[in-house]
């Protein structure tokens, strides 16, 4: 979707990163005191979530730009840190839970590129024996900002001095051109987020196709760049399991198993209240209407053994191309864990080990550096 | 027209809405019985009418306006039925000036109907339509309907007023109270066919309001997965056949409706939840002990109540339960859920 409307909050409207994006979107901007005028020009809007994927807020990020990914006790988390660089995204996914998750959801961006690279440096910048896993691609894209601002640049360039945090940027696009010639010393990750031909045409709206998916993951390892792959979310269907094998034979036929730093799989899941959105903007999408219970984090999540039958497809599908591949589940218990991969996180250290330890492997990390 | 000569006319100057109006002798065939802009009421019948009007005649004679071609009922559409039915060719009835206005004829159409009994919904909702049609600005329509004791509150009102756009089926189910003006609502959203075969389907099952929500819910999403429409799925032979057997139970046929549709919207839920039971009853658990499966089998953690009213007792349970634990049954169950 193309960006109509750009707001911009009155104290970073001289900012340099400001005149710059708004030079790149060439658009005049609505000057606002805070988010809420914002909001309600969104809202009062015939479909809100569309109008915030069409309206940019470039403001200040007041708080931290580094999160501890949301998880919940009741399943396996993988200690993954988000760094907060904006929220949103203008593809327009049927399933994408940011539409309830911010209220209202508007494509926002955090100009102040100097607090966040001086969170970097004290984060960064110290000596320790942890590994940190680092994406932007939780709140947004990572990669639908490349058009209007240098942030991948800027962050790949800041992960690669440095030798205990990998960064990953995660994305459904092909905006990878400016990665090309960047020195990321195999700090940075290139991972997308995959899913078959039918859900990525008749669910992800405005997203690349899974071939120039696979392409840009392609070319991304001619530069060196480690890879990784999310099948997040797998999605129930007739046919549904031959189609994503069929992913999974492409995929191994584009890039090499070696360079894959992990592989996650995550079935379908969402808050309740994602699903009258789904009913109102997407009237056509049946993905709500198969076998859903309410897991005990309030989330809706397919019947435990629908999605241990698929997820035991997919691995074994992986590991006949890639035994040894770091595949890991993604918010999932440890009978499903077992069911489906034959272990559980605690036999091999726990999956922020397990992850960390493959990082270690394939982004040249050395901790106490 | 004869009966706008001055023939049979008695002129009263003092009437509530501050109009003339006179009492006049009418030929039936003047009457426009099809106009039903002003009809409040939802009673079709007229029996309890003739008896009443045949022995003692018309006592309070139906209102009516003039219009280019005769007159429109104002009030009185049930009496001008039965007076007609008795065979009457003329009726004595009042007049209204064509000067008075069409918000003053829905007013007194209201009140004719309201100060005399409690509106059902489906009158309120046309009581408040008629308002609304006719009322010159909200200050005016709102407090017409204070002092005709129509409900003013926002929300509430909103809600009534939909109820006479309903399709007429769905105002019939409001009426025989099979459903209430929330489900009303819902089915509003719905193709008038489809609502008209889900009232059909809540009244022959005789279901309360959370399992119409219930039903309601499974076959829409049944629909919606299968893409097939709500019709097409009740006249389905499978619940045709309960639906249509007059002999069984009421209580059984909503039992057996609800399981189908449930199995059919939840097949590997439902398929799960009868293993489990039959891997249970092979328990042999008894009436105290009672195993409790995780919710819908997500979590690993069961429950299990003991009843027990002394130390025998408890020993007692202490052995079956340890014949629980070897049991192979137990195996199936932990292993399909743990």
């Amino acid at each position: 979707m193309r960006i109509s409307k750009l707001f911009i909050n009155r104290q970073v409207a001289d900012h340099p990163m400001t005149r710059s994006i708004q030079s790149r979107l060439k658009l005049s901007a609505k000057t606002v005191q805070n988010a809420q005028q914002v909001y309600e020009a969104v809202s009062s809007a015939p479909d809100p979530v569309r109008q915030g994927k069409e309206t940019l807020y470039l403001t200040r990020n007041r708080g931290a730009f580094l999160k501890t990914c949301p998880g919940t006790r009741h399943y396996t988390c993988c200690d993954y840190q988000i760094l907060h660089i904006g929220s949103f995204c203008h593809m327009d996914c049927t399933y994408c839970i940011l539409q309830t998750y911010f209220h209202p959801p508007i494509l926002q961006y955090f100009v102040n590129h100097e607090d966040l690279m001086a969170e970097l440096d004290r984060v960064l910048g110290k000596s320790t024996n942890k590994i940190r896993r680092i994406g932007t691609g939780e709140f947004t894209d990572s990669l639908i900002w490349e058009l209007w601002t240098d942030v991948s640049r800027l962050l790949v360039q800041r992960f690669a001095v440095q030798k205990h945090a990998v960064l990953e940027l995660k994305t459904k696009t092909t905006a990878i051109e400016r990665l090309q010639n960047l020195n990321h010393n195999h700090k940075a990750i290139a991972a997308w987020s995959l899913n078959t031909n039918h859900i990525i045409q008749t669910q992800e709206r405005a997203t690349a196709s899974l071939t120039a998916r696979l392409k840009a993951a392609a070319r991304c390892e001619t530069w060196g760049y480690p890879l990784a792959f999310h099948f997040d979310p797998l999605v129930l269907y007739d046919g549904c399991e031959k189609d994503y094998t069929r992913v999974i034979e492409r995929l191994y036929a584009q890039v090499s198993a070696e360079n894959i730093v992990w592989i996650s799989l995550g079935t379908l899941r969402f808050p309740p209240s994602i699903k009258t959105v789904i009913q109102k903007r997407f009237p056509d999408s049946k993905i709500i209407y198969e076998e859903f219970i309410k897991g005990p984090d309030g989330k809706m999540r397919y019947f435990k053994p629908l999605r241990i039958n698929l997820y035991r497809k997919i691995v074994a599908c992986i590991r006949d191309h890639a035994p040894d591949a770091a595949v890991y589940l993604c918010m999932e218990d440890d009978e499903v864990w077992r069911k489906s991969l034959g272990f559980i996180p605690a036999d091999v250290g726990g999956l922020p080990h397990m992850l960390d330890a493959s990082a270690a492997r394939h982004c040249d990390l050395k901790l106490g550096e | 027209m004869d009966s706008k000569s001055s023939d049979d006319q008695d002129v009263c100057p003092d009437t509530p809405s501050g109009h003339t109006v006179r009492y006049q002798a009418i030929s039936q065939v003047d009457i426009d019985t099809e106009d039903l802009t002003f009809r409040i009421t939802t009673r079709r019948g007229i029996e309890d009418l003739l008896g009443s009007i045949q022995k003692t005649g018309l006592i309070q004679p139906p209102v009516l306006i003039e219009n280019p071609a005769g007159y429109t009922i104002v009030c009185g559409f049930r009496r001008i039925a039965a007076c007609r039915k008795l065979g009457w060719t003329r009726i004595t009835a009042r007049i209204l000036e064509k000067a008075v206005d069409r918000f003053k004829s829905a007013q007194l159409s209201i009140a004719d109907n309201a100060l005399q009994r409690s509106l059902n919904l489906v009158e309120t909702s046309r009581a408040l339509k008629l308002l609304d049609d006719f009322g010159p600005d909200n200050q005016q329509r709102r407090e017409a309907a204070e002092a005709l004791g129509l409900p003013i509150s926002g929300s509430l009102s909103l809600a009534v007023k939909k109820i006479c756009r309903l399709p007429l089926p769905v105002q019939e189910g409001i009426l025989t109270d099979t459903i209430n003006l929330s489900m009303a609502l819902e089915l509003g959203g719905l193709e008038p066919l489809t609502a008209e075969d889900l009232v059909r389907l809540f009244d022959q099952l005789k279901v309360g309001l959370n399992k119409q929500r219930e039903l309601l819910l499974l076959l829409k999403e049944i629909a919606e997965r299968e893409q097939i429409t709500i019709p097409q799925l009740i006249a389905e032979k499978a619940l045709q056949e309960v639906l249509n057997t007059v002999e069984m139970d009421r209580a059984v046929k909503r039992q057996k409706v609800r399981s189908y549709l449930r199995q059919r919207r939840f097949p590997a839920i439902t398929k799960a939840e009868t293993e489990y039971r039959k891997w249970v009853k092979q328990l042999k658990l008894g009436t105290n002990i009672n195993l409790i499966p995780p919710k819908d089998f997500e979590g690993n953690t069961f429950r299990m109540t003991l009843r027990f009213n002394n130390r025998q007792d408890l020993s007692d349970l202490n052995k079956k339960i340890e014949e629980i634990v070897q049991h192979p049954a137990l195996g199936k169950i932990l292993d399909r859920s743990s």
